[in-house]
């Protein structure tokens, strides 16, 4: 299964030849394990030899139970959580902390509720240390972008959870980064807010131009937005099999009765199905 | 407009119909700050009546219960000459709610960012705290004298444990993924206590602040009762002992005033610093 987009090669054969050149790929995990020692009984294995390669400015979606390790490879991946085997390798450099040139953001907006929105935006380059004069009018383009532009005075509490989202979002690409990765930014949205905002993100990383890792337990999410679905078991975690969706960017609302779009969710279900992510 | 005008004069026109000016009335009562303001007002003056009318009824001696009348005169006639009391106290208070902050915040800064901190100076906290500090009173009177330092010392005690835990709870409470975020900006801790932390714990240290403020009162108060000859409490505990039960209690009702004064301003403090923020959910 060799896909110009990610590819997981068999977790033995790191040094076989046959992988993309790690020139080529901006995101490289080569085995990775990560293991939580538990306070009774046996560690807790959250990932097993996990490999895979992301082509700069792919979209790669990963979709997986409860459990088996997602967010913890995108926190691995994110410098934030140090993994007990393997090497992650970020635009060619070893993985050792956070990359400067990340965005992230999590389940919950995390929006700070005594910052207006445009101030919220602006946090990314206060924490860098950054002088934000020369971030405001970025800012100010982001909202404009995702329609938040009347509301950068505003405050959170005053935001809808979409709105909320995409305010995140703006923070998380305001230092204009060359990866996102993206914790299930959707999950505490309605359904409706939800397909909205799949479509926005979807058109905001094409036109950004930005590597996107999206972490997510939402099969149809996971397929509308991405150019690959990397597919994880649960228990250990590892990867059971990655499948391509074969259509152009950005993705429209239209997209989800689109036989690629059915083809691609078809064999992610299959592909759980198979691997013990759904029970028969 | 005639529409509207024709339906406000037919309304209320049967049992269902909303009735417009009795409801509004409400709820200018219960939202409205004048409304607010006459409800204390009117449980003030009930418990006053009640109190003079069982004064009355009853015949109780003034040296028992002085009746709100002689309260009030006294009131009026002694506040001059126990001026100087009400200063000490209110500046016994403020001098050792001020000391409870300074060590107070950066005690809870230091518990919250560090484990053996928290290990080390926790259990010491808590005991300390369990301790009746009425029952060290007589001790600080023999270290410190029977000037105004045993006092603040005692205002400072009180004040400092609920500005230390709320403290701590604010810092340790903040959202995980919120902390994340700084340390995905690779942002040190020191700039992530400065634009997360700190910020976020403010609604808490607040309210750790409003408990301290009263309970520094009541320390200063306490310290005045067991030594020295001025304050409030001094007031209080010679007019008890020379059966002027109104001078106690005007020196009682003063000292209900400070009190409320001093939780309000901490009050306009947290509207003026939290007056964004969503309302607790």
């Amino acid at each position: 299964m060799v896909s110009p987009i990610v590819e997981a090669p068999a977790p033995t054969v790191s040094s076989t030849p046959g992988l993309l050149p790690p020139s080529r790929s901006q995101v490289s995990v080569r085995g990775v394990g990560k293991r939580f020692a538990a306070r009774k009984g046996a560690a807790v294995v959250a990932l097993e030899q996990v490999s895979l390669d992301i082509l700069p400015g792919a979209f790669v979606s990963v979709v997986g139970p409860s459990g088996c390790g997602k967010s913890t490879l995108l926190l691995a991946i994110a410098g934030l959580e140090r993994p007990t085997s393997g090497s992650i390798v970020v635009e060619g450099e070893e993985v050792k902390g956070p990359f400067p040139r990340m965005g992230i953001a999590f389940q919950r907006d995390s929006l700070l509720e005594w910052r207006t929105v445009l101030d919220n935006v602006l946090l990314q380059a206060d924490l860098r240390g950054r002088s934000r004069s020369g971030y405001i009018e970025r800012g100010r383009a982001l909202l404009q972008m995702v329609g938040l532009e009347a509301f950068a005075s505003h405050y959170p509490h005053e935001l809808s959870g979409g709105m909320r989202q995409r305010v995140a979002l703006c923070r998380a690409l305001l230092h204009e980064p060359t990866l996102l990765l993206l914790d299930e930014p959707f999950g505490a949205v309605d359904a409706l807010t939800r397909e909205q905002l799949n479509v926005d993100v979807s058109g905001i990383c094409e036109v950004s131009n930005v590597t996107t890792m999206l972490v997510t337990h939402d099969i149809n999410e996971a397929v509308f937005m991405a150019d690959a679905v990397v597919v994880m078991t649960s228990r250990p975690g590892t990867v059971a099999g990655i499948v391509e969706v074969d259509a152009p960017k950005p993705r429209t609302h239209g997209f989800r009765s689109d036989p690629a779009f059915l083809r691609a969710a078809t064999a992610v279900r299959e592909l759980l199905e198979a691997t013990g992510g759904f029970r028969r | 407009m005639a529409d509207v005008l024709s339906r406000s004069t037919e309304t209320p026109s049967g049992p269902d119909e909303p009735v417009e000016t009795p409801t509004r009335l409400r709820h200018v009562i219960q939202r409205g700050w004048v409304g607010q303001v006459g409800l204390v007002l009117v449980s003030v003056v009930a418990i006053v009546a009640i109190w003079e009318l069982v004064v009355v009824v009853f015949s109780i001696p003034k040296f028992t219960l002085p009746a709100p009348v002689s309260v009030a005169s006294t009131l009026f006639h002694s506040t001059g000459s126990i001026s100087s009391d009400i200063a000490v106290t209110v500046e016994e208070t403020i001098v050792g709610f001020a000391a409870a902050i300074v060590v107070g915040i950066p005690l809870a800064v230091a518990i919250a960012s560090s484990r053996l901190v928290e290990r080390l100076v926790y259990p010491m906290l808590v005991t300390s705290n369990a301790v009746p500090k009425i029952a060290l009173a007589p001790v600080f009177i023999a270290w410190f004298g029977l000037g105004s330092v045993p006092r603040v010392v005692m205002a400072a005690m009180l004040a400092l444990f609920p500005i230390v835990i709320s403290t701590v709870v604010g810092l340790v409470g903040v959202d995980p993924a919120l902390i994340l975020l700084g340390r995905a900006a690779d942002a040190g801790s020191s700039r992530i206590f400065r634009l997360i932390r700190l910020p976020a714990a403010l609604p808490s240290i607040l309210g750790g602040l409003k408990v301290g403020v009263t309970l520094a009162l009541t320390g200063a108060v306490v310290g005045e009762f067991v030594g020295g000859n001025t304050g409030l409490g001094y007031v209080i505990e010679q007019a008890q002992g020379n059966l002027r039960m109104s001078l106690a209690f005007a020196a009682i009702v003063l000292l209900a005033v400070i009190g409320v004064v001093l939780f309000y301003l901490i009050d306009l403090l947290e509207h003026l610093f939290l007056h964004n923020r969503r309302k607790a959910s």
